[in-house]
């Protein structure tokens, strides 16, 4: 599997080329069928008719939600598993998902203002990578099963918590309760524009540091030694992935499995080098979600099935499937 | 001047393994230094203050003359090259491109951000390493897909291209058979005698005593001995260090000494 720079490059092009027509099949699903033929002319001419409002103003910024947020997941769960070097990380599995919606929760109830929501989101978001790296951190290391069930466990006491506030405040918390099943329903232009600066911030934050984190998913130590400031690297690539965690929780709840699936199919391909892995990551973390929406939005009898489920449905099976593979080459370390 | 230098080391865990009491430790250019000792005396404590990984509680490195506190972590890196020991988790990269991370600490911030490979001076230097370590035929190949031995050599290309005056080795033999390991060892004294400085915390007493210059014994923290292999490894210090049942002969050139286990009394 010796692939050349070159064509890397091409199968980095050859995703995105894929994620745009998996978003314009995306935008042609859904209650009211629209022909390809007057799709393409509402994409081409916006227009107040009933099949551009639907286009523009439900299905389009829908689409690009979902692939932003899929984007955001893919990114941090590639970081995740380099600062952890732990392929079995994923921001849902390791509950940094549950510690955004956690902060979110908190913020709703105790601090006015617009911001406070994704703040507190970021801040719950960070403070859970803390719990999880820093448990993971221990002088002698942890095993890859130990860590992944330290992130369950984690993940959930920070669900009970959130279910708990859910319990006692349900009326004040109401926005919260969407996101336990994770769906892209609610998405609208103000949400996709939010995601697309946290998801530009987080990707230049992660990119400036590439070959830092090359670095990292070699070990902590072997970065020292090859002269990155450990200290200020993590917190670089921790901020960053938590704020593109909490955004996707923010705007769309918690999913699962698109930050373990896209990066391993990613690193498959192109190899673990991030500068091919990260942009290969994000467009398929994109893709994945933007199938996985409109598979949920296929079945109209059924009304829409929150995508949560169907990631956590085709994810979860490749997890017990990694986690197995895992299992069996590292039973002697 | 020596390469590496450090006086009066001292580390205490807040729990765990035995950390270190004023250990002092001088390495020169052109030559190997071995560290030796059982498990736990101390060794891995010991570099990863060397390195800078972690600070002693009390005691100074010197690295090139210079305080290594004040040090960025590039010029560190650039002076001071570090193998720890291996963890055998994936490493998901073909052989060039751990070689090109050995330049980390050699690119400018414009370099870094850039998306190709480094170039230039840089090239040749990761050229080199991969020449260095007889790996220029497999830089295109994924290091999962390598033999333990090829791996070994995998890591040593990425300090090789860091172009270090000391060299920082962790068990760097400890996964691999005897025949590679030799032959890594052969490797760093060809570096040693190239100028540059190597230290290496070795398990394998007798692959330093036929492999390095000078060996500094580890026991409990403290130096309990350092010179020559033949008069560091004699039955006083072994007794003290690795405790009884050892005894020690001779290398068939007659020149370094050799520690086997003693079953001859019963024991």
């Amino acid at each position: 599997m010796a692939v050349g720079p070159g064509r890397k490059r091409t199968i980095i092009a050859a995703l995105g080329v894929l994620l745009l027509v998996a978003m314009a099949f995306a935008v042609d699903v859904g209650p009211t069928p629209i022909s390809p033929g007057d799709l393409f002319g509402a994409l081409l001419h916006p227009s107040p008719s009933t099949i551009g409002v639907i286009v523009w103003q439900i299905r389009v910024p829908r689409v690009l939600g979902g692939a932003l947020v899929g984007a955001a997941l893919a990114m941090s769960g590639l970081v995740f598993q380099a600062l952890l070097r732990n392929p079995l990380a994923d921001p849902y599995l390791i509950g940094t998902s549950s510690g955004a919606s956690l902060g979110a929760a908190l913020a709703l109830l105790l601090l006015p203002g617009t911001l406070a929501v994704p703040g507190g989101a970021f801040v719950g978001a960070v403070a859970a990578v803390l719990a999880a790296t820093g448990v993971a951190r221990r002088p002698f290391g942890t095993s890859v099963a130990t860590m992944v069930l330290l992130g369950y466990a984690l993940s959930i006491i920070l669900g009970a918590l959130t279910a708990l506030l859910l319990f006692i405040h349900s009326q004040e918390l109401q926005p919260i309760f969407f996101w336990e099943l994770g769906g892209l329903s609610s998405m609208a232009w103000p949400q996709v524009l939010e995601l697309a600066a946290a998801v530009a911030v987080g990707l230049i934050a992660i990119l400036s540091g590439h070959r830092h984190l090359d670095a990292f998913s070699l070990g902590e130590a072997e970065a020292h030694g090859l002269g990155v400031d450990v200290v200020r690297s993590r917190w670089l690539f921790i901020l960053a992935a938590g704020l593109l965690t909490a955004f996707s929780v923010y705007a769309a709840g918690l999913i699962g499995f698109v930050g373990l699936v896209a990066p391993h199919v990613a690193r498959r391909l192109v190899g673990g080098v991030h500068r091919f892995a990260l942009p290969m990551s994000a467009l398929g973390g994109g893709a994945f979600l933007v199938l996985a929406d409109a598979l949920a939005r296929a079945f109209p009898a059924y009304g829409e099935i929150p995508v949560g489920i169907v990631t956590a449905l085709l994810g979860g099976p490749f997890f017990i499937a990694l986690l197995m593979r895992t299992g069996v080459r590292r039973a002697g370390s | 001047m020596s390469a590496l230098s450090a006086r009066g080391l001292t580390y205490t865990y807040p729990f765990g393994p035995q950390g270190l009491i004023g250990v002092d430790i001088d390495v020169d250019q052109g030559e190997v230094v071995g560290v030796i000792g059982p498990n736990g005396a101390g060794k891995s404590t010991l570099l990863r203050i060397l390195t800078g990984l972690i600070r002693p509680d009390a005691g100074s490195v010197e690295v090139a003359g210079k305080d290594l506190r004040r040090l960025s972590s590039r010029q560190r890196a650039r002076t001071l090259a570090f193998v720890p020991q291996v963890r055998g988790e994936a490493v998901e990269f073909e052989v060039g491109e751990m070689a090109a991370l050995g330049r980390l600490s050699h690119l400018s911030i414009g370099q870094r951000l850039l998306f190709s490979s480094p170039s230039g001076a840089d090239g040749e230097a990761i050229r080199r390493a991969l020449a260095d370590t007889d790996l220029e035929g497999l830089a295109e190949r994924p290091y999962t897909s390598l033999s333990g031995g090829e791996q070994a050599r995998a890591r040593l290309a990425m300090a090789f291209a860091q172009d270090a005056l000391i060299l920082v080795l962790d068990e760097p033999t400890a996964q691999i058979d005897q025949g590679h390991a030799a032959d890594l060892m052969r490797r760093l004294r060809r570096r040693a005698a190239a100028g540059r400085a190597v230290v290496a915390a070795l398990h394998d007493i007798n692959l330093a005593s036929a492999a390095c210059d000078r060996l500094i014994v580890l026991g409990g923290g403290r130096v309990v001995a350092e010179g020559a292999p033949n008069t560091v490894l004699v039955p006083d210090v072994l007794g003290t260090v690795f405790g009884p049942g050892l005894v020690v002969g001779w290398m068939p050139d007659g020149g370094r000494p050799a520690v086997f286990p003693d079953f001859r009394q019963g024991s």
